[in-house]
């Protein structure tokens, strides 16, 4: 007898035999007690199996089942929405979307911003831009063209700033030092006792910026206060300048000195103050990156400077000025600091007093300065090279220290005198400004007497409304002391960090802009005695 | 058992109906065919992992694929097949993941006086659930193909044709594979229960 194969047992099983072996099969079980076991066997293994894996989890379950399930849906609906939307997109919106742009981009980005770390680096090296500067010499576009634009802003501040100081030495081996050596020449600028004590403290005052940015304040803070006070040209110039180079001249304020109020000029479009204690500083370590045409040693500055004007429209048409610097007497001054302030462009007289300087086409104004001389100004009304320039140097008044009150200092000789004896400086102006004089001086007599801090605050504001009326250049100068004074008086009074910055603002306000003379010395003692 | 006439049980539209909206992205009618498969598609989740969490697990992140995938279904087909084969697909995913079989679940031994322990005997009841372990243990040790193959007959009372669809093998293929599954755990069986003797 032939059994079932496992073929029909399992067909049998699951009522899928062929009809045509339907009753074969049926008979056989019938007959076949082994078979039929088997076919036993296997339906109650079914059933076991039914029951063993069968798991009734119940009808709250299935009651939010689908809930669930539809959660799930519509969260994977809207995560997968988006990137459906990118690739039915196609194209770059798909990609830009991807984690692989992402990743793209952020390479990208990673490797612009080590390059720009590495050229910032590059840049903040004087000694090394400098070395790179000569040996390329004009080959280096547009660092040299930049590092020469701060060359010549600074060296124009410089020669504005010292103008009044008329004083300066030449030391032309110092002249391609960029920064740290343009400090010990500031020492060498700062020849008088008044100016080396200015010059310190305003190195105490601001110790941090880096060279080049304090050349760039300088340029445009002096530019700022030149447009104010007389040259109205420079400022247009200026800002001529910053359209050429695209360069937005910034202030850099140092982190030890307080903003410097200039109250005599406002400035539009920029913070008040901040940077004019650096305008000494600053302006004496320009001269290091000057222009020395007949200095011996190649200076960094200069091919910088030449490149730069060779690029700049500004001054591409420039005319070679000479002359000679003498004193009343008709001896040479050697050593003088001869300056275009125009341009920027400074030179040093020679030992028979001779120089020769380039100045832009046009209107400009050629500036002498020397140790022991005020500073001479020179319109150079469409100069040429065929006219030689004959600077003459006036001595400056020598002066005795005068006592800490005696509000001014007493001249011994000299041309000019100060105090009671010199004249009016107000004398020139309005009627309604000489008003305001009058009641500053009131008041600062009644300060003096009553020796209160609220009375020279008062003196003070009332000298500030008189700074801003005045239109004379001597008048300023003499106003912005008297602010000086009566905030410095005031700090003195009655010490606060309020009074002590006003007064130091004021004092700096001052001290960046007076001549040399007993005011300034007086304010430089004043200066002094607030930073200790 | 015929889970046929359960699923026929569902008035409503048709599933073709059902899908063709799901395919025009009708969340509802998609909802509709989870309610209408949600007790089905569980219970082969359970079967194949033998543990509740899995399987709710399993059944609801099959029907998450399928309505991914419903735009690529060919309307005229039978349902069922192809969202069991979803749901096995995954369980045989899962059986990769955890490179080895599925624990032995808790819940048949704690439940199984509620679901047939209907009997007053408690020696009875002991045996009864000593024999469904046993059972457990010697299906868990079926490859996963045969195990599948044994859910979808036993469990879910498939017909050959919905097996061969559901696993997208001949018929023949189904039919062999059943009668391998089926005589392997009798002899595990035979074999368990002769050790314990």
């Amino acid at each position: 007898m032939k059994h079932l194969t496992a073929q029909q047992v399992n067909q049998q099983l699951d009522g899928a035999l062929p009809p045509e072996e339907r009753d074969d099969v049926l008979h056989h079980l019938e007959e076949c007690a082994i078979c039929r076991q088997l076919v036993q066997e296997f339906v109650v293994q079914g059933e076991q199996i039914s029951h063993a894996l069968r798991h009734d989890p119940g009808e709250a379950y299935f009651a939010t089942f689908s809930g669930r399930v539809m959660e799930r849906v519509a969260a994977e609906r809207a995560a997968a929405h988006p990137g459906r939307a990118a690739g039915a997109r196609g194209g770059w919106l798909g990609w830009v979307g991807s984690p692989r742009a992402l990743a793209t981009v952020g390479g990208t980005l990673a490797i612009l911003a080590v390059a720009g770390i590495a050229f910032v680096q590059w840049r903040s090296r004087p000694s090394a831009f400098a070395i790179l500067g000569h040996a390329k010499g004009k080959t280096a576009e547009a660092p040299h063209a930049e590092r020469g634009r701060t060359v010549d802003e600074g060296s124009r501040a410089q020669s504005r700033a010292t103008e009044r100081e008329g004083a300066v030495s030449k030391d032309s081996k110092e002249a391609e030092a960029p920064a740290e050596r343009a400090v010990d020449r500031r020492a060498n600028i700062m020849s008088s006792p008044g100016a080396r004590e200015v010059a310190e403290s305003n190195l105490r005052q601001a110790p941090a910026p880096p060279a080049a940015t304090r050349a760039r304040d300088v340029g445009v803070d002096d530019r700022a206060g030149a447009a104010a006070g007389r040259a109205e040209p420079t400022q247009t110039k200026a800002q001529k300048l910053e359209e050429a180079s695209g360069t937005q001249f910034r202030f850099a304020k140092p982190s030890a000195a307080p903003p410097v109020q200039n109250e005599a000029v406002p400035r539009p479009g920029e913070a008040q103050g901040g940077t004019n204690a650096l305008r000494k500083d600053v302006a004496a370590r320009s001269l290091g990156s000057a222009e020395k045409s007949r200095a011996p040693a190649p200076s960094a500055a200069a091919p910088m400077s030449a490149t730069l004007d060779a690029r700049s429209p500004l001054v591409a048409t420039t005319v070679r000025v000479c002359g000679v610097v003498r004193d009343p007497n008709g001896r040479a001054v050697p050593g003088a600091l001869v300056a275009v302030a125009e341009s920027g462009r400074s030179t040093v007289s020679e030992a028979d007093g001779a120089f020769c300087i380039d100045a832009p086409g046009g209107r400009s104004t050629l500036a002498a300065l020397a140790v022991g001389f005020e500073t001479a100004r020179i319109p150079l009304a469409d100069a040429t090279s065929a006219e030689p320039i004959a600077v003459v140097l006036k001595p400056v008044a020598t002066v005795v220290p005068p006592s800490p009150f005696a509000g001014g200092a007493k001249r011994v000789s000299g041309a000019e005198a100060d105090g009671a004896n010199a004249p009016d400086p107000f004398e020139g102006e309005a009627a309604a400004t000489r008003a305001e004089v009058a009641r500053a001086r009131q008041q600062a007599g009644l300060a003096a007497r009553e020796r209160s801090a609220g009375a020279w605050d008062a003196a003070a504001t009332d000298w500030a409304r008189v700074l801003a009326r005045v239109a004379g250049v001597g008048s300023a100068d003499e106003a912005r002391y008297r602010v000086a004074e009566a905030r410095f008086r005031a700090w003195e009074a009655a010490p606060d960090a309020r009074r002590a910055r006003l007064a130091e603002e004021t004092l700096t306000s001052f001290l960046v802009r007076a001549p040399l003379g007993a005011k300034r010395d007086q304010a430089s003692r004043w200066a002094q005695q607030l930073s200790r | 058992m015929n889970q046929d006439a359960e699923r026929i049980s569902n008035a409503g539209p048709e599933d073709s109906v059902l899908v063709a909206a799901a395919q025009q992205g009708d969340q509802a009618a998609f909802g509709e065919i989870v309610r209408r498969y949600q007790r089905a598609i569980y219970r082969v989740a359970y079967a194949l992992t033998r543990n509740a969490s899995d399987a709710d697990d399993l059944a609801q992140e099959a029907f998450v694929r399928a309505w991914g995938a419903i735009g690529r279904f060919e309307l005229g087909q039978p349902l069922y097949p192809w969202l069991a084969r979803i749901v096995t697909n995954l369980a045989f995913s899962l059986f990769r993941g955890r490179k080895r079989r599925p624990e032995t679940p808790l819940e048949p031994l704690l439940d199984a006086g509620q679901q047939w322990g209907t009997t007053d005997d408690p020696a009875e009841n002991v045996a009864q659930r000593e024999h469904d372990a046993h059972l457990r243990e010697c299906f868990d040790e079926l490859t996963p193909e045969h195990q599948v193959i044994l859910t979808l007959r036993v469990i879910e009372d498939q017909s050959y044709e919905q097996m061969a669809e559901t696993l997208s093998v001949p018929i023949g293929t189904v039919m062999s594979r059943l009668s391998r599954a089926r005589a392997e755990l009798k002899r595990r069986m035979l074999q368990r229960t002769g050790e314990r003797r």
